[in-house]
């Protein structure tokens, strides 16, 4: 199947998130999800990226990661990745749909099917989906770096939804649930479960493993705020 | 020998936690490491702390619930919080431990242990103890015979305890613990130790006969226990009260002891003043006696006035009359429920039975005393006290004359005695025999091993002379203050103390440990224990015992 990878196109950019026009209409990714845009070189200013020479990538260029999906969790803290292509990695806080056109951005009272043919450039041009991510680390010869990365992701750069690799060294680490946490753009409670019940996912069987060693890490974080605890706990336990 | 080259130990540290908090006067706080369980931590539990510059041998003292999150006490997780549960344990909600470091040594030193004068900085690991630490601190009984293995630490069943036999029977001793804990056992299990190792010799008074040939068990499945008799047959002679007992329970006896009115003296009396119910007037009317009969003869004289004879006496010595009729009256009582062993002739001594027992242990045989049906307090602490003066007299002389190199060195005597705190209470220690031994110490080579269940009633003075406390469970409140009556630290230890299980277990602490330590004790006349005592067929003579005690002590 030829599905292109990447889901969207950065708007607007800046050190700790960016905002992206989703490629389909109503279809922005998951909220909690991770994603990855390209991470220029600041030396080179050139683009040593994911999309590098492929138009409209229909391959994964993670694909030949050392890293399987199957490895352990603990063990993935061991042997942190020697290879992964340099992107910046982002998690999706807000996702909205909009007319761009202020003037028209008003009700029609039709049938979804209807106002298509009456009105196709509605949801041929007008209407945007775009979606809001956090910047929560990148990744960088080969390494990655639970941290901001020193410029901000390009705009019009493309975005990609991240692979099971990335998202297992990603979370192998839980440095990202403090970014989360301190993160005041998104109901903290909010985010932070949606982010860990997307990673869990990747765990499949170890998926109560790995939350109840991300619950142990945001009782360290918020052991000030133990409503806030509960609130995020509650909503991703089961 | 260095840490690796040990194969033997089966037990590695493991780390439990880190140190993060501390003073020298009040131990050291240790965080417990999230995935050891705080129900994994006993109180009592020896533990290695390793600072940058020296490793602290500390002892577990109490074990704490803490919590760093706000508001979580107010609202804890409910029932069906699992995770939430499981996220705040072992990281807003820890376990936090008390630890008293009792010895420290600089890391690869082979020095000894030195006592704590510092304490190790923060974040220093802790870890339980190996075999190796715990043969390190307490000896090991494979290298030198005078330590004796007497338990095994807390979770630690293959590693043994030992006890320094040789420091031990310098002091004074004590066993503890209420009824029902295992006292006898512990204490046949360190008399055992100390003929077998041959670092003294015993003279126990039996008071309900469990010692010679054999012992009653609690469990009555289980067959009866051998007593010191049947594991050391010629080194140990059993000495009888009550014949007839020991008969009816067909043990084999070496002796009938026999007192004569004549080794009565007013000391004894004065000594069961509360048994007898006398007053101190009454009490004092002995002493006239005694300077008109004589020493031997006062006591037969008393028992045989007549009311006139009463008369003449108080007319001629001032005597209150009422008060020597109560004496005669009441010491009248005392010869009759003692008559199985108080015999008025005075030409049994061909087999005074005091002498004989002087002989039997300066020969380095040991003397254990039924009592049988003799039992009750008031004989057991007129025949205690009668034969303990004679023979500290004679061990006085001894000492004196070795110390004038006129005469070898005495062997050091222990003196086992049960329910210590009727002879050793505030009223009566300043006065008996014991009182006067247990604070003399090793001086004339006679010490006490003291077991009692009630060590509130000892005179403290007297506690706290005692070298080592081997205690067993204790409840009430003033036992366990006694026992601890001048231990360092007693504060922390209380709660070791009050937390042991209520069988085979016990504290030890003093002269013989180099720490203190809470052991699980060995099981004596078990398949091992007969082993390790090995069966003799020869008794050792009087030449090797004095060879090795010669050695040993000079």
């Amino acid at each position: 199947m030829n599905v292109p990878l990447y889901i969207g196109e950065i708007i607007e950019s800046s050190t700790i998130e960016f905002i992206a026009e989703s490629r389909e209409l109503h279809s922005p990714p998951r909220f909690g999800s991770f994603v990855k845009a390209d991470l220029f070189s600041s030396e080179s200013n050139e683009q040593t990226s994911i999309s590098t020479g492929i138009e409209d990538p229909i391959e994964d260029p993670f694909a030949t990661n050392a890293i399987k999906p199957s490895s352990g969790y603990s063990q993935m803290q061991e042997d942190l990745p020697v290879r992964i292509s340099p992107a910046i990695f982002g998690v999706v806080y807000h996702a909205s749909t909009t007319n761009t056109d202020t003037t028209r951005r008003r009700a029609y009272w039709k049938e979804e099917e209807q106002l298509k043919e009456e009105q196709p450039e509605l949801s041929e041009w007008l209407l945007m989906t775009e979606f809001r991510a956090i910047v929560v680390g990148y990744s960088e010869n080969g390494r990655i770096r639970w941290h901001l990365p020193p410029h901000p992701p390009r705009i019009h750069s493309f975005v990609y939804p991240c692979t099971t690799d990335d998202i297992y060294v990603l979370t192998s680490r839980f440095d990202f649930l403090r970014t989360l946490a301190n993160f005041r753009n998104a109901p903290t409670e909010e985010i932070l479960a949606a982010c860990i019940r997307e990673a869990a996912q990747v765990y499949e069987d170890r998926a109560t493993e790995f939350k109840a060693k991300a619950a142990k890490e945001l009782a360290r974080l918020m052991r000030d705020d133990y409503e806030l605890l509960q609130a995020v706990i509650r909503r991703f336990e089961s | 020998m260095s840490r690796d080259m040990d194969t033997t130990s089966s037990q590695k540290r493991q780390e439990i936690g880190q140190v993060v908090s501390g003073s020298l006067l009040e131990g050291l706080k240790m965080k417990l490491n999230p995935e050891n369980s705080v129900e994994d931590i006993r109180a009592g539990k020896f533990v290695v702390v390793q600072g940058e510059k020296n490793e602290f041998f500390s002892m577990i003292t109490d074990v704490i619930l803490e919590t760093s999150a706000k508001g979580l006490l107010e609202n804890p997780p409910q029932r069906d919080d699992a995770l939430l549960k499981l996220a705040v344990s072992g990281t807003t909600t820890y376990g936090t431990v008390q630890l008293r470091p009792m010895l420290m040594l600089p890391i690869g030193s082979q020095e000894d242990m030195r006592p704590v004068k510092t304490i190790p900085g923060h974040f220093s690991l802790v870890y339980s103890a190996d075999s190796q630490d715990v043969n390190r601190i307490f000896g090991d009984e494979r290298v030198d015979n005078k330590f004796f293995h007497i338990g095994t630490p807390i979770d630690m069943d293959d590693t043994p305890v030992c006890l320094n036999l040789e420091r031990f029977v310098e002091r004074s001793n004590g066993i503890f613990g209420k009824s029902g804990t295992g006292k006898t056992f512990l204490t046949r299990i360190v008399l055992c130790g100390i003929i077998k190792n041959r670092k003294a010799v015993n003279l126990v008074f039996d008071m309900h006969s469990e010692y010679g040939w054999e012992g009653n068990v609690e469990d009555t499945q289980r067959p009866k226990v051998r007593g010191l008799k049947q594991y050391f047959q010629d080194s140990v002679a059993v000495f009888t009260l009550d014949p007839n007992s020991s008969k009816r329970r067909g043990a084999p006896v070496d002796f009938e002891v026999r007192i004569p009115y004549s080794q009565i003296t007013p000391e004894d009396i004065v000594l069961l003043q509360e048994e007898l119910n006398l007053t101190p007037t009454t009490l004092e009317t002995c002493y006239p006696l005694v300077t008109k009969f004589g020493d031997t003869k006062w006591f037969n004289e008393l028992l045989s006035m007549s009311m006139e004879d009463i008369k003449d006496f108080c007319a001629q010595y001032n005597v209150h009359q009422r008060s020597l009729e109560a004496l005669q009256r009441k010491l009248n009582v005392l010869a009759k429920s003692c008559s199985g062993f108080l015999t008025k002739d005075e030409d049994e001594k061909g087999t005074d039975a005091v002498s004989s027992i002087i002989s039997y242990l300066t020969d380095g045989k040991h003397v254990v005393i039924e009592f049988g049906q003799h039992s009750r307090p008031l004989e057991y602490m007129l025949v205690a006290n009668i034969l303990t003066r004679r023979i500290h007299e004679t061990y006085v002389r001894l000492t004196e004359e070795w110390m004038g190199e006129r005469g070898p060195k005495p062997i050091p005597l222990v003196i086992t005695i049960e329910e210590a705190h009727k002879f050793l209470s505030p009223a009566l220690s300043r006065q008996t025999i014991f009182g006067t031994i247990a604070r003399e110490m090793r001086k004339y080579n006679v010490t006490l091993l003291v077991v009692d269940q009630r060590p509130s009633g000892i005179d403290p003075e007297v506690l706290s002379q005692v070298g080592t406390r081997i205690t067993c469970l204790l409840n009430e409140e003033r036992d366990i203050d006694a026992v601890l009556t001048g231990v360092s630290n007693a504060q922390s230890l209380r709660g070791v103390l009050a937390s042991l299980d209520s069988k085979q277990q016990a504290l030890v602490i003093g002269h013989a440990v180099p720490m203190p330590v809470v052991i699980q004790t060995r099981t004596y006349d078990d398949e091992l224990f007969r082993k390790s005592m090995g069966y003799r067929t020869e008794p050792p003579t009087r030449d090797e015992m004095e060879r090795e005690i010669s050695i040993d002590y000079s």
